[in-house]
């Protein structure tokens, strides 16, 4: 009978999502995961080293050790590290360890522009390696020696990988979707790592009782604090005004700016008013499909500040960007959405400090937890 | 504006998966509501007839929109589920001009309904309660897709079955789910046209059709 279905694949029950086909149960849920799998066969290069041309801090030294050593007892692990503590450069020990034994390393995320932003470093890092990455439209090549590659495609991997690392395990799509989560699991052959600014307690939870353990590192490589989040009061009408003070301060001096918006519409009405006033900006959202090129010349300097929803709320890294978030207290501006965004500023040496400014009708608890939380995590880390 | 109320029937979205509300007045197009506001937000409606090479089609919605992703999903991963939802929406409009009519799918070949495990277009018409009558064959082995676009024009070898003499006379509704350059639909409309048939109109879930091709099948000006 239908009700006692299970998927093989992604261990989907719900009745509501299985389908029939020429009276056989299907699961409608994973059914557009469907294509080649990698060839589990595939050696690794011998004598593959690490070769990083900066040093580490002494904190991520000994988080980098204390990992390693978690996967040399066969356990998982799950790194609680803050924004901007240079997550990926934590694992780099590890995966060495597992490449020296000629196993499989990979390397996974939510989004793909993040493999696209990430296969270069790893490569750099990895100079002998072949590193090949795996996203939409781009998979004719499955296998190497390093794979960077996006959650979705974690389908072609199936108890594929000795070590498997996942970053950003809160982010959008893989956060809470069933299927992304059952097929991350399903690839691993070993131990996972997780890496996260903004664990939730369900994931610390999931992760104890799963053979693992939670390491933590609260402070940034350059040792300076998280910058602060302030919370600037604004009303209905005179909102836009405010932003667009606030915004013409950090313009006047000479410091590059986002400006989050939780909507597109909402981005595309508060754009328009700025560039009234303050030309010199771009917009940017995921609706896009040439956002890269707007967010290149913002690095280069041809756009002076972004207006952008929260597609550039992680990963971005900007040398003294000031953050402004229009709307801090909408429904969808979630505790770890705003950290993720406060943790955009001060993450280069010489420019860590930096402000992020909170506009908001009335203080919602997302938005006081979220400043909560960053500050004592700068009082865990020493730093104040 | 929903009227969203203790007459609002609790469903579960075909597509999505998501639970939602249909209003009354969903209850009363739809007889039975399967798809979500969102996921129908996202369909690109054309609704509005024009003649190709005489015959007057009817296209449901352009080639685009949340329609394709189901047709793909459909098609190429074999989520049959998919059927009644293609017409869900529009099922009052259909009644509404194709009254009195049998309505003949365009034929699939044999190795791709079985490489498929179902016959995609009938049971499109059967999920629907439409009626029809699934009378056209076709003799081509090849993929409609892989080949280049002029060989697109290349006949296909469709035919009528035997029993496609209980047509004769009949008003028909030939039907299609995709468009582009209208050969498939042509020849089948050739075929029955060739018995006998009262009267052919056609109704295509998507519209393919470039303006150039909409010169030559002289349908630009319509």
């Amino acid at each position: 009978m239908s009700e006692s279905y299970v998927c093989p694949r992604c261990g989907n029950k719900d009745p509501r999502t299985i389908g029939h086909r020429n009276g056989k149960p299907y699961c409608r849920l994973c059914l557009s995961f469907q294509g080649k799998e990698a060839d589990a066969s595939y050696l690794p290069k011998e004598n593959l080293s690490l070769s990083l041309t900066y040093p580490l801090s002494p904190k991520q030294e000994e988080v980098s050790k204390k990992v390693l050593s978690l996967l040399k007892q066969r356990k998982n692990a799950l790194i609680h590290a803050v924004t901007g503590a240079g997550k990926t450069e934590l694992v780099y020990a590890s995966m060495e360890h597992y490449l020296r034994k000629r196993l499989h390393v990979g390397f996974a995320t939510p989004r793909k522009d993040v493999v696209i932003d990430l296969a270069p470093r790893i490569e750099e890092a990895f100079p002998k390696a072949k590193v090949v990455s795996v996203y939409g439209e781009h998979t004719s090549l499955l296998v190497g020696d390093i794979l960077v590659l996006t959650t979705h495609q974690l389908y072609r991997y199936p108890k594929y990988f000795d070590l498997l690392i996942l970053d950003e395990i809160d982010a959008f799509p893989y956060r809470d979707n069933q299927v992304l989560n059952a097929f991350f699991y399903r690839a691993v052959k070993g131990n996972y790592v997780l890496l996260s600014a903004t664990p939730s307690q369900k994931d610390i939870e999931s992760i104890e009782k799963d053979n693992g353990e939670v390491v933590t590192l609260f402070e940034r490589y350059h040792h300076s604090p998280l910058p602060e989040p302030k919370i600037l009061k604004i009303t209905p009408l005179t909102g836009y005004f405010t932003c667009m003070r606030e915004l013409r301060g950090f313009l006047e001096e000479g410091k590059p700016v986002f400006v989050f918006v939780p909507t597109i519409d909402e981005g595309k009405s508060l754009f328009h008013f700025l560039s009234l006033f303050l030309p010199g900006g771009g917009l940017v959202s995921s609706k896009q499909e040439e956002r890269r090129i707007e967010i290149e010349r913002f690095k280069s300097g041809t756009y002076r500040y972004l207006v952008t929803t929260s597609i550039l709320e992680r990963g971005v890294t900007v040398k003294n960007l000031q953050v402004i978030v229009y709307h801090a207290d909408h429904v969808l501006y979630t505790k770890a959405a705003l950290i993720q965004i406060a943790g955009r500023v001060g993450r280069k040496i010489g420019a860590t400090g930096g402000e992020v400014l909170f506009l908001s009708e009335s203080n919602t608890s997302e938005e006081e937890e979220a400043i909560y939380e960053i500050h004592r995590t700068n009082i865990k880390a020493k730093l104040l | 504006m929903r009227f969203i109320g203790p007459t609002s029937k609790q469903s579960f979205c075909k597509s999505c998966f998501k639970e939602f509300r249909a209003p009354p007045y969903r209850r009363i197009w739809e007889k039975e509501p399967l798809i979500c506001h969102d996921c129908l937000s996202q369909l690109k409606n054309e609704l509005s007839f024009r003649k190709v090479e005489g015959i007057n089609v009817y296209f449901l919605c352009f080639y685009d929109g949340i329609m394709k992703q189901w047709l793909m999903n459909y098609k190429e991963a074999g989520d049959s589920e998919l059927a009644p939802v293609f017409f869900s929406l529009y099922l009052p409009l259909i009644h509404l001009f194709f009254p009195f009519s049998l309505f003949v799918p365009c034929p699939s070949s044999q190795e791709r309904i079985s490489k498929r495990g179902f016959d995609h277009l009938p049971m499109i018409l059967e999920a629907s309660h439409l009626p029809y009558r699934a009378v056209l064959k076709k003799g081509d082995k090849e993929e409609q897709k892989e080949k280049k676009g002029s060989e697109r024009f290349a006949k296909k070898g469709i035919g009528v079955k035997e029993e496609g003499k209980e047509l004769i006379g009949k008003r028909i509704v030939l039907f299609d789910d995709v468009l582009t350059t209208g050969s498939t639909f042509l020849q089948s409309a050739s075929a029955l046209q060739g018995i006998g048939v009262r009267s052919i109109s056609g109704l295509i879930l998507m519209d393919n059709q470039k303006l150039e091709e909409r010169r030559i099948k002289g349908s630009l000006f319509n």
